[in-house]
């Protein structure tokens, strides 16, 4: 966490979570996110396999949610609680839908017919 | 508002962004982004439901996602979420501008920011207008949606059902064939697909000499053509479910599922413990009462199990999924795929419009108002944050619509 010099105004207030974004950390964001999507695309062409592609294309999506969230979104120079609150939503996300689909995952994949019932 | 207060109570010294329950300007930007957040938490669980449903039907429906998502134009995808990270930044440099100051920057950036939400919901009109052009409407009016047979004589329902099948396998299937051709080369480049066009027989597709040697490949593309197909014979539009396993199991099953699909075991129902079929990865839904030749599913089998050897098959070229490669129990569930596509883009376009409606009443504030600046900048922030949240959410709608491999 970088910390700034207090920033007083004339009303004696602190005014240190008056944060800019530097544009080095701005531009080098953008950029990173322009070559992750030229990536993500470029990278279907590429057959690893059908799960495999879905693990890169959210590995991927999930580094730019990142980067977007932790420069654009200040949670560097934010309160903890901030990026508490979006990783927890997050994590319920993830519980529901692991949930759901464990439950979709647990029904039998054929009916299941007795060995002793003889096939019409 | 906040000047209007200021001069009010009177006051002497006293902060003139500063609500009378806040100690310190910290605690009141703190307390505001806190609520944003909260806010932007729930947002998130409510995008969770559409990637619930999403989720569970892709996992049950592998074909259909791999199927139905050709029709979504990837440049198009890939260009809007350009112009959505590109308004992110101008967004993100608006709130840089908006703490130093800057006013005529901020107000610039705004704009830039606003004219990102125009360039992308025109994109997403472009793609709207095309799919509806192009009958793959939302709702009961998808090309794709199953026939309603209440109160229709069954004259009737084979004659929609002629059509429906008609427009699918003469019109969308060609589009959707064009989409890998295009950028083709070498003989059949110059290509059309003309009435009597079978993507089967297209060397493009199913070249004999690239993939398979000559292990009686051949002759199954020889009884391939002598079968009716779907070229434009309306007459035999109605048999393709029927026909369907078959023209499979020849051309990627390698004939181990021959057996299965064959009429003497139409009836067949598997019992307690016989999990062959497990391995092949067949969808769980559609399984609970399979028809047999379905639950066989090269298709699905190809699709499910990457260590197969049927992607080096067709030299070197993806297997390609036309509508009667799909199992029959899932021709009538393609439809699904454009609700959930419609559900998640239109409740995003929604929240870019609400977006668009903050950002332009700021913008106002900020140019003509004069509104802002670096001891009141939270309302900036606040914006900020909200579309940040709705670039964040399309980062992760992009790939799962538009990149389906």
């Amino acid at each position: 966490m970088a910390h700034h010099e207090p920033k007083v105004d004339e009303y004696g207030f602190d005014h240190s979570y008056n944060h800019p974004l530097p544009y080095t950390e701005m531009f080098l964001t953008f950029v990173a996110l322009m070559v992750l999507t030229f990536i993500t695309v470029g990278v279907t062409t590429y057959d690893f396999g059908y799960v495999m592609n879905l693990v890169v294309a959210m590995t991927i999506a999930f580094i730019k949610a990142s980067l977007v969230a932790w420069y654009f979104m200040h949670l560097k120079e934010d309160a903890p609680l901030n990026g508490i609150i979006l990783i927890s939503s997050l994590l319920f996300v993830t519980l529901f839908i692991t949930f759901t689909l464990m439950d979709t995952n647990a029904y039998a994949y054929f009916l299941e017919t007795p060995s002793i019932v003889s096939t019409p | 508002m906040t000047e209007a207060s200021h001069h009010g109570h009177g006051e002497e010294g006293h902060h003139p962004h500063l609500a009378h329950h806040f100690h310190t300007p910290k605690q009141q930007f703190e307390s505001a982004k806190l609520g944003i957040w909260l806010f932007l938490a729930t947002e998130i669980l409510m995008f969770g439901g559409l990637f619930c449903a999403y989720a569970i039907y892709r996992g049950n429906h592998k074909e259909v996602y791999l199927y139905a998502h050709k029709f979504l134009d990837t440049n198009l995808g890939a260009i809007n979420t350009a112009v959505l990270l590109t308004s992110s930044l101008t967004m993100a440099w608006g709130v840089r501008a908006a703490m130093l100051g800057q006013k005529q920057l901020l107000s610039i950036m705004l704009a830039l920011t606003f004219m990102g939400g125009v360039g992308f919901m025109g994109i997403k009109t472009i793609e709207y207008t095309s799919k509806w052009n192009s009958e793959l409407w939302p709702g009961t009016a998808n090309a794709y949606y199953p026939v309603d047979t209440e109160g229709l004589s069954s004259e009737e329902v084979a004659q929609k059902e002629v059509e429906r099948l008609n427009l699918i396998s003469n019109y969308l299937d060609r589009k959707y064939l064009g989409k890998y051709r295009s950028g083709a080369v070498g003989p059949g480049s110059s290509y059309e697909f003309g009435p009597d066009y079978k993507y089967k027989n297209d060397p493009y597709f199913y070249d004999p000499h690239k993939g398979h040697g000559e292990d009686g490949h051949d002759k199954e593309h020889v009884a391939d053509g002598s079968e009716p197909e779907h070229n434009g014979e309306v007459a035999h539009a109605t048999s393709e479910h029927a026909e369907a396993p078959h023209a499979e199991a020849h051309d990627i099953g390698h004939g181990e599922h021959a057996s299965a699909s064959s009429p003497d075991d139409a009836n067949y129902v598997p019992i307690a413990g016989e999990d062959v079929h497990h391995a092949q990865g067949t969808p769980a839904e559609v399984s609970m009462i399979p028809p047999p030749a379905e639950a066989t599913s090269a298709v699905v089998a190809a699709y499910a199990d990457p260590g197969d050897h049927h992607h080096t098959d067709h030299g070197g070229h993806a297997p390609v999924i036309t509508f009667v490669d799909l199992p029959p129990a899932e021709q009538g569930r393609v439809h699904i795929f454009y609700q959930i596509y419609y559900m998640m883009t239109g409740l995003h376009g929604l929240h870019v419009l609400v977006g668009m409606g903050l950002l332009f009443w700021v913008w106002v504030r900020a140019t003509f108002y004069d509104a802002f600046g670096p001891n009141n900048f939270t309302t900036i922030e606040v914006v900020g944050l909200y579309w940040h949240i709705v670039d964040l959410i399309w980062i992760f709608l992009f790939p799962l619509l538009y990149l389906i491999h």
